[in-house]
């Protein structure tokens, strides 16, 4: 377990690219790998509405944020 | 949605997405500019680790302007101390940061005394801290056979000694603060201290030696 872990979670769910995941963890001095973050990825079952954000649709965002509160 | 997902972990990110959303709480972005800090984040984290219970506000203290719930969200964001236990921090800082690995072996007093922030000793701590010391320096130079390792040796077990001698004397009653232990002890000692109006021109007092 990473104890950065919540932050990728958080980075994963608003549908950063993997590349950008790893060079902004770098500038704090992380280094996740591509594998630590798939291994996250699979363990969030994000629904589709984080997926329509991060593509700029229109979303309940109440909806994320109970979610996100999980 | 708690039936649907209840198999899955904890997801707990809501102070990330309130902040992204809605702009709050502030302390998110304290928290933010904290990780950037790599003089101060490490600080809480491993007073946390330690079990040192002002973790929080060590940094206040320090004269940080990082308010303690940002600290929390350090913790929760960037160094989860719930989710790792010691061995696996001592495995996660030998190569992010070897210094603060160094530390974690430490008595919490020391740390907080390298990190500046001020440990409340007591005189049987510091006797016992100079008694362990004295054995073990004793121990290292006493292993090496020359005039001046075996000389060292001596006066670091006659320290041991005394340091033992004055700690079971002494070192019964715990107070808060190595102030209050010396201030008890001439209590114990019953000892007529006469005022600085009774003491006459000239006189001096008995040296006070601890060791």
């Amino acid at each position: 377990m990473l104890p950065y872990a919540n932050y990728l979670k958080y980075l994963l769910s608003t549908g950063m690219d993997e590349k950008d995941i790893i060079a902004e963890m770098a500038e704090l001095g992380f280094s996740p790998t591509r594998e630590q973050l798939d291994s996250i990825r699979n363990t969030m079952m994000l629904p589709p509405v984080f997926k329509k954000y991060a593509r700029g649709c229109q979303v309940d965002e109440k909806f994320i944020l109970k979610y996100a509160s999980i | 949605m708690k039936n649907l997902y209840s198999n899955m972990p904890p997801f707990n990110i809501k102070e990330m997405w309130r902040y992204r959303l809605r702009n709050k709480p502030p302390e998110v972005k304290e928290m933010l500019q904290l990780v950037e800090d790599k003089q101060a984040r490490l600080v809480p984290v491993i007073l946390a680790i330690k079990g040192y219970p002002k973790y929080d506000t060590a940094l206040q203290e320090l004269g940080r302007e990082y308010s303690a719930q940002s600290v929390h969200l350090l913790l929760h964001y960037f160094f989860n101390t719930k989710t790792i236990n010691l061995a696996g921090w001592r495995d996660f800082f030998q190569t992010f940061a070897p210094e603060a690995r160094a530390l974690l072996d430490q008595p919490l007093d020391y740390i907080l005394f390298k990190l500046g922030l001020n440990p409340a000793l007591t005189f049987s701590s510091i006797l016992t801290d100079l008694m362990h010391m004295g054995y073990y320096k004793a121990k290292d130079f006493l292993s090496v056979d020359t005039k001046d390792y075996i000389n060292m040796g001596k006066i670091m077990a006659e320290l041991a000694i005394k340091a033992g001698e004055k700690l079971h004397k002494y070192g019964k009653g715990e107070t808060n603060s190595f102030l209050e232990d010396i201030v008890l002890e001439f209590e114990r000692a019953n000892i007529p201290i006469p005022s600085v109006t009774e003491m006459q021109e000239g006189e001096e007092s008995e040296p006070l030696t601890l060791i």
